[in-house]
């Protein structure tokens, strides 16, 4: 018993040393390091630096507005993710029905988010472009150019263009996860429902959500925790413009770090990102968890 | 079975070691390869996104200098062109033919690479630098001070820190205004000769509905330079007008020549000659319109005659004519001359010797490959002695006798205060284009900027 017991320790030691180490080296290393260099006044540059205890956190609530700018930016992302459930949950709900092709919709569905998410920020960087650009393009076809805007350059609504395309890219990953959610609720519950008088939007609301309740918590951690730290749709598409009207909490960090030479705000920021986002998860499983 | 188990133990452990080792080996310092000459990936340890490297291929010569070590000196460079245009390595190899060269090319506008590799003592063995990265990295840099190449520059003693000159510039080269002939024809338009004029010829063109006045690539930022962040300079009549700013607690308000500058520009963009949406288009989209025919002008410096060609544009309708910021033509007619692309080397690279053995030669211009890098380029030379063979801007002079106002470095009092308060010329002229009142932030920054001064104790 005692050689069994010591060979799966070995074991376990064997298989677990590796993504351990990785762990410590990639990720508790840098995090220890980042709240070390929040304490201080290092430029990311000079070869010395100071402690200077909270001054930067002070310096983010009480001296600059941009980030809190940033951090609303990235509310508009969270707003049209969670927006996007429901409809999610809805296509999701269709392609787990007997429909012709269903199996190449859900090809389609799922292919942005594959697709490299550089390429994917400067397609729709043409896309969206105010010369030669395929949706204003598509507007005139239609005789609609009075619905023609500054997508990328019009501070009211660059966010709304961007978010947009974030969840163009991420929905369908998210469908096929409620379609495995979907698929694994047994079919009997969905018989006796229809035997019970249920219609369609009945058996979705009593049997699908509770169903894949669980997915439906994953996918919204997924969709806020992307949000806050948006950042590769913004940079490539407007760098943040114009002027920091499409800037995000990470990527206003990135100009806070090399731009602006002061990487113990930004590492400040990051800290404040990694409070935030923990804080919002242990509200959502407050509110989203069921028991029984 | 205890013979089993031990041998299962001993693979498990055996494995384990194997996948660490390697893992470990991956990720060590690595140096590429460079005997090959198609691109190739470099083996650097480089974190930059951006970054791409292409490496150049060896070419060995019965030369005595065959016989020592062969080194790869890496590149830090916006553009491979030394080498896929004038075939630098070929040409390098004649005197020192143990040398290659790898690029690493970055157009990273704020040197976030290189900052990331300066922390990691990893710096490339030679960089091409904007003057406004080296304050910042000068801790990592060797002073030039005593080499050829510094001694027969025209430009390297006007930026030093601290007495040290820590680059030696490649290029000087004005800012233009490049315009359609067949443009300014058509509507019987003159070369401008002061600011009201040239507000003039864009009103004439935009009154004509039918051309864009100027292309902008605002959606990029740094286009607007020309206007926001070299105007108030040649207000100043001061190239180091940043430095002196940093000296200041208003320097923002009405009677400083950044806000006068600034109101010249507003003047400029209540005209909305950039077309519909200039915060829409980049500035690579803006190169290529203008190239393309699109648009009547377009404002980059001396580097972009070239790169208009490279773009199929037809040079034989191009012309060149100096911004004229002056209001009456009484006033000396100044212009921006600026200075750029600084190669340094680290203070502690592996190569240092041959990266200072590479300076030389290439300002010294050895083999004559400096003369033929300013020669295509359409750029001006900042070596004595070394002069463009054809000047494809004297256009732009005819019938006038510019002062020049060459663009300084900027210290680090100015570095810290534009830190601390997010002041940036470039967004500045951003915000004017999308309409933000400009008093109301020029009262904003001059808040920021005592404030700022009080806490650093300037």
């Amino acid at each position: 018993m005692n050689s069994i017991l010591r060979q799966k320790q070995l074991t376990l030691i064997c298989f677990l040393f590796l993504p351990t180490a990785l762990m410590l080296m990639f990720v508790a290393y840098p995090s220890l390091k980042l709240i070390q260099q929040s304490f201080t006044d290092w430029n990311g540059v000079s070869k010395s630096f100071n402690y200077i205890g909270l001054a930067n956190y002070y310096e983010i609530f009480t001296n600059a507005p941009e980030v809190w700018i940033s951090l609303k930016n990235n509310f508009v992302y969270m707003f049209m993710h969670l927006a996007s459930v429901p409809v999610a949950i809805f296509i999701a709900v269709l392609l787990s029905s007997k429909i012709k092709g269903s199996q190449f919709f859900k090809l389609t569905v799922f292919l942005p988010y594959i697709l490299n998410g550089v390429a994917v920020a400067y397609l729709f960087s043409y896309f969206f472009s105010p010369v030669g650009g395929t949706f204003n393009g598509l507007l005139e076809l239609f005789h609609l150019e009075s619905l023609i805007q500054g997508w990328l350059s019009d501070e009211r609504i660059v966010n709304f263009t961007l978010a947009f395309v974030s969840v163009w890219r991420f929905t369908g990953f998210h469908i096929v996860l409620y379609v495995a959610g979907i698929l694994s609720i047994p079919s009997d519950l969905y018989e006796a429902a229809e035997l019970d008088g249920a219609g369609f939007l009945q058996k979705i609301r009593y049997i699908t959500i509770p169903g894949i309740w669980t997915v439906i918590q994953i996918t919204v951690f997924l969709h806020l925790n992307g949000t806050l730290q948006t950042f590769d749709i913004p940079f490539v598409m407007t760098n943040g413009g114009p002027a920091g009207a499409s800037s995000t909490f990470s990527l206003y960090s990135i100009q806070m770090a090399f731009q602006y030479n002061q990487m113990g705000m930004a590492s400040a920021m990051g800290v404040i990102l990694l409070i935030m986002i923990i804080g919002i998860i242990f509200l959502q499983n407050k509110l989203m968890d069921r028991k029984g | 079975m205890n013979n089993m188990k031990m041998k299962r133990v001993g693979l498990i452990a055996l494995l384990t070691v194997l996948i660490v080792s390697v893992l470990l080996t991956g990720c060590g310092n690595g140096n590429s390869n460079s005997n090959s000459n198609s691109n190739s990936n470099s083996n650097s340890n480089s974190n930059n996104d951006t970054n791409q490297t292409s490496s150049a291929g060896a070419n060995e010569s019965a030369d005595k200098k065959s016989e020592a070590k062969p080194i790869t000196l890496t590149i830090h460079a916006n553009t491979d062109n030394l080498e896929k245009n004038y075939n630098l390595t070929e040409v390098y190899q004649k005197s020192h033919p143990n040398v290659s060269f790898e690029f690493q090319i970055s157009k990273d506008d704020n040197a976030q690479g290189l900052k990331i590799k300066a922390v990691a003592d990893e710096l490339p063995d030679l960089m091409f630098l904007h003057p406004v990265w080296i304050p910042g990295l000068k801790d990592y840099l060797e002073p030039l001070n005593d080499t050829a190449a510094y001694k027969q520059n025209k430009f390297a003693k006007d930026f030093q820190i601290d007495g040290k000159a820590y680059g030696i510039p490649e290029f000087t080269f004005g800012d233009y205004v490049y315009y359609k002939k067949s443009i300014f024809k058509e509507y019987n338009l003159s070369i401008p000769k002061t600011w009201g004029e040239f507000l003039d010829v864009v009103q004439t063109i935009k009154d004509g509905d039918k051309y864009t006045p100027i292309i902008m690539g605002a959606k990029s930022t740094w286009p607007v330079y020309a206007f926001n962040e070299l105007m108030p300079l040649i207000v100043a009549n001061n190239g180091q007008l940043w430095n002196e700013i940093a000296t200041q607690d208003d320097p923002f308000s009405k009677d400083k020549p950044f806000y006068q500058a600034s109101v010249k520009i507003k003047e400029l963009y209540d005209i909305k000659p950039f077309g519909p949406d200039p915060l829409g288009i980049s500035s690579d989209q803006a190169k290529a319109m203008f190239a393309a025919g699109e648009g009547a002008m377009v404002t980059f410096g001396g580097w972009y005659m070239a790169q208009a060609a490279n773009l199929g544009a037809d040079m034989d309708d191009i012309g060149v004519f100096l911004m004229p910021v002056r209001d009456t033509v009484d006033e000396p007619y100044r212009a921006i001359n600026m200075v750029d692309w600084f190669l340094a080397t680290p203070n502690n690279g592996e190569n240092k010797e041959a990266a200072l053995e590479f300076i030389n030669w290439f300002y010294t211009n050895q083999d004559g490959f400096y003369q033929k890098v300013i020669d295509s380029e359409t750029q001006m030379s900042t070596v004595e002695g070394v002069e463009p063979s054809n000047n494809p801007f004297k256009d732009a002079y005819e019938g006038i006798t510019p002062e020049f106002v060459t663009v300084g470095i900027v210290n680090e009092a100015y570095t810290k205060l534009q830190a601390a308060t997010k002041f940036d010329s470039k967004e500045f002229g951003v915000r004017m284009m999308a309409g933000k009142d400009l008093d109301s932030m020029s009262d904003e920054l001059n808040e920021k900027w005592k404030a700022a001064r009080a806490k650093l104790g300037d």
